[in-house]
């Protein structure tokens, strides 16, 4: 616009007025858009619209966006102006011209380089060329002003301020560059960091409201479990989830779903009566209903362990085909005969629940120690021999119900 | 009749007790309400206390110190969930500044108990949990911790700059020399305090010092930056007239 101006202003050939105006209107597409993205806005004119929709929309990839494409030959074409077609127009205005299509050219070119297809902090390794030519920037810029503007005739005062704007380039657009290259190394700590004290606000707030309520609800729970032994199981998977998910807190753990999580509640029950606690979790994957079952024999076995005044336990989680096998190890003196597994007791309870998934419930004491091991067929296992049956026999109505139910806790 | 004072600002946590000591209990759920049941003269001979009040000024320490000066024939139980941030740190400091005679978990507050709780302190008996008397015996270890009461300031800084020194002598306008003597002795009391009370294994000589630093300072910001701590530190008030 400033070169349009100009050009009317001083009559310059029909020509350099064309084509100021024209490229007046891709300035003021660009200015108008960027203008809409830094306020958030969305353009109301239809022009405006397509540009902001069609022309300058990054898709994350590493090459120029449409835009770039007109910005480009619009920069030069202003550059040209004054260089070689308002030759007739005072020097001043000329130089005026040259310095405005410069600012133009450092702008598109500040765009295509600050694009954070361009700079990504999180990107490890990024392709050489990307980086050489994001280092290159700034020459890069002022070298088609230079071309296109040192060669014109600009008399014998002019020719050293042409010079000057031509080289602007090289040194806003490569400090410019840097500047966002510093900023965005900072900002991705800075967004971390607040996401990180957020995230505590909310498990702060959680726990405050939840901690104590759900801890009374499993401790009444267990008072009753005889009755109602499915509100029991709720509520230690109530409780230990919150365990879980309040490790959230630290830094560095975005899922409290993980089977890793499942050490939470123990080390809770653990540190109640400061004791040692040593988990060895290599299950990758456990389904829902699996992590649910963990929740109650970890519950069951540890808390049974600490109760009996282990000061030590080891537990691991493991694999043992087709079998999930939780071994609980610990150094509370040996359980007296006839406790284990006799009606009414916890473990009789839980092994009655692990048979259903034709699991079992064994002990072995080996000097000191006793190690508890419970075993069961994981959810996926029993889909694929589910699967296998269905495959194989001709599938009634009351089968599925069958398969289905032996899921059912008791 | 044994008279029991609970110091818990969470509504919930009454239920427990008052199902366990009736009428006997007292409860004060901020620092407020125990100076205004002390000045009423009100008498206990054990208190539970919990360490967050959820207060800007004050936590449990404000309570026990207020306790230790004003009720000094009331026994006191450390009670809170030792799992959280800062609760080891709490649970030494309670044991070895203000003597408490024993030490609940939240999640162990059954009223069985809490009544066997009672009978055994006032009969004289430790009721904590054996593991946990054996980590208490390095409750000392506070004090290698904590100092000097300046040492507050530094470990709030130091979980500002992450365990960098040269930024912590930045944020408080002090010379980095002059924490050097914080450096080695705090990065010592920290490892022997996370061997003992959390079962981290001795780092050996291959030790990070920013890194042990960072991590203690982080896992325990609760204690570390409670509003009054730097208060319940010195000896000088904790020393009864």
């Amino acid at each position: 616009m400033i070169i349009a101006a100009l050009s009317i202003g001083s009559r310059s050939s029909v020509l350099a007025i064309t084509l100021c105006l024209a490229a007046s209107i891709g300035s003021y597409l660009l200015w108008a858009n960027e203008r809409h993205v830094r306020l958030g806005t969305r353009p109301r004119l239809w022009l405006s619209r397509v540009y902001l929709k069609n022309v300058i929309k990054t898709d994350g990839v590493h090459r120029l966006s449409l835009g770039s494409y007109f910005e480009i030959p619009e920069a030069c074409v202003l550059i040209a102006i004054p260089c070689w077609i308002a030759t007739d127009d005072p020097l001043v205005a000329r130089l005026v011209m040259l310095a405005a299509a410069t600012v133009f050219l450092i702008t598109t070119s500040l765009l295509i380089f600050n694009d954070h297809t361009w700079f990504n902090p999180d990107e490890t390794d990024p392709p050489a060329w990307h980086e050489i030519f994001r280092l290159l920037a700034g020459p890069i810029t002022a070298l088609p002003v230079c071309l296109i503007a040192l060669p014109a005739d600009w008399g014998p005062n002019g020719w050293l301020a042409a010079l000057a704007i031509s080289l602007m380039p090289l040194a806003v657009v490569g400090s410019r560059i840097s500047d966002t290259d510093l900023i965005m190394r900072t900002l991705s700590d800075l967004v971390q960091e607040e996401s990180h004290a957020g995230r505590e606000l909310v498990i702060s707030e959680m726990h405050g409201a939840l901690s104590t309520n759900l801890r009374l609800i499993e401790q009444r729970a267990r008072e009753i479990r005889e009755i109602s032994p499915s509100l029991y199981e709720l509520a230690v998977s109530a409780n230990s989830r919150l365990r879980e998910t309040l490790t959230l807190g630290q830094i560095g753990r975005y899922s409290s779903t993980s089977v890793q999580n499942l050490e939470a509640p123990v080390l809770t029950l653990a540190r109640a009566v400061g004791a040692k606690a040593n988990i060895n979790i290599t299950v990758d994957t456990l389904s829902a209903g699996d992590r649910d079952l963990a929740r109650l024999v970890l519950n069951d076995l540890v808390g049974n362990a600490l109760n009996a005044g282990a000061g030590a336990i080891d537990v691991a989680i493991a694999l043992d085909e087709p079998c999930v096998a939780i071994s609980v190890t610990d150094d509370a003196p040996a359980m007296a005969d006839g406790v284990w597994k006799t009606p009414g007791t916890s473990s009789a309870r839980l092994e009655a629940r692990l048979a259903d998934l034709s699991g079992s419930l064994t002990t072995v004491q080996d000097g000191a120690n006793k190690t508890v091991i419970a075993r069961w067929v994981p959810e996926s296992e029993c889909s694929i021999s589910q699967n296998d049956q269905v495959s194989t026999v001709d599938q009634g109505p009351g089968e599925s119900a069958v398969a289905h139910g032996w899921r059912t806790s008791g | 009749m044994v008279g029991v004072l609970l110091v818990d600002d969470v509504p919930g946590e009454r239920a427990n007790f008052e199902q366990a000591f009736g009428r006997d209990l007292t409860v004060a759920p901020s620092i407020d309400q125990l100076n205004e049941q002390l000045r009423r003269g009100l008498m206990w001979d054990l208190a539970f206390v919990d360490f967050n009040l959820s207060s800007q000024t004050s936590t449990g320490l404000t309570a026990l110190l207020r306790l230790h000066h004003e009720r000094p024939a009331t026994q006191t139980v450390t009670y809170s969930q030792f799992t959280e941030s800062g609760r080891t740190l709490y649970a030494a400091a309670a044991h070895h500044w203000f003597k408490a005679s024993a030490l609940m978990d939240k999640t162990k507050n059954d009223p069985g108990t809490l009544v066997h709780y009672r009978d055994s302190i006032c009969n004289g008996i430790n009721p904590t949990p054996l593991p946990w008397q054996r980590r208490l015996q390095w409750a000392p270890l506070i004090d290698n911790l904590l100092a000097d009461a300046s040492w507050v300031r530094v470990w709030r800084a130091l979980r500002d700059a992450a365990g960098d020194m040269a930024l912590v002598a930045e944020l408080l306008h002090v010379d980095s020399s002059s924490l050097r003597g914080f450096k080695d002795r705090a990065t010592e009391a920290a490892i022997q305090f996370n061997e003992k009370f959390h079962d981290i294994p001795h780092p050996g000589r291959t030790r990070n010092k920013k890194g042990i630093l960072a991590a203690f300072a982080a896992e325990h910001r609760h204690f570390l930056t409670a509003p009054d701590l730097s208060t319940v530190m010195s000896p000088g008030t904790r020393r009864r007239s």
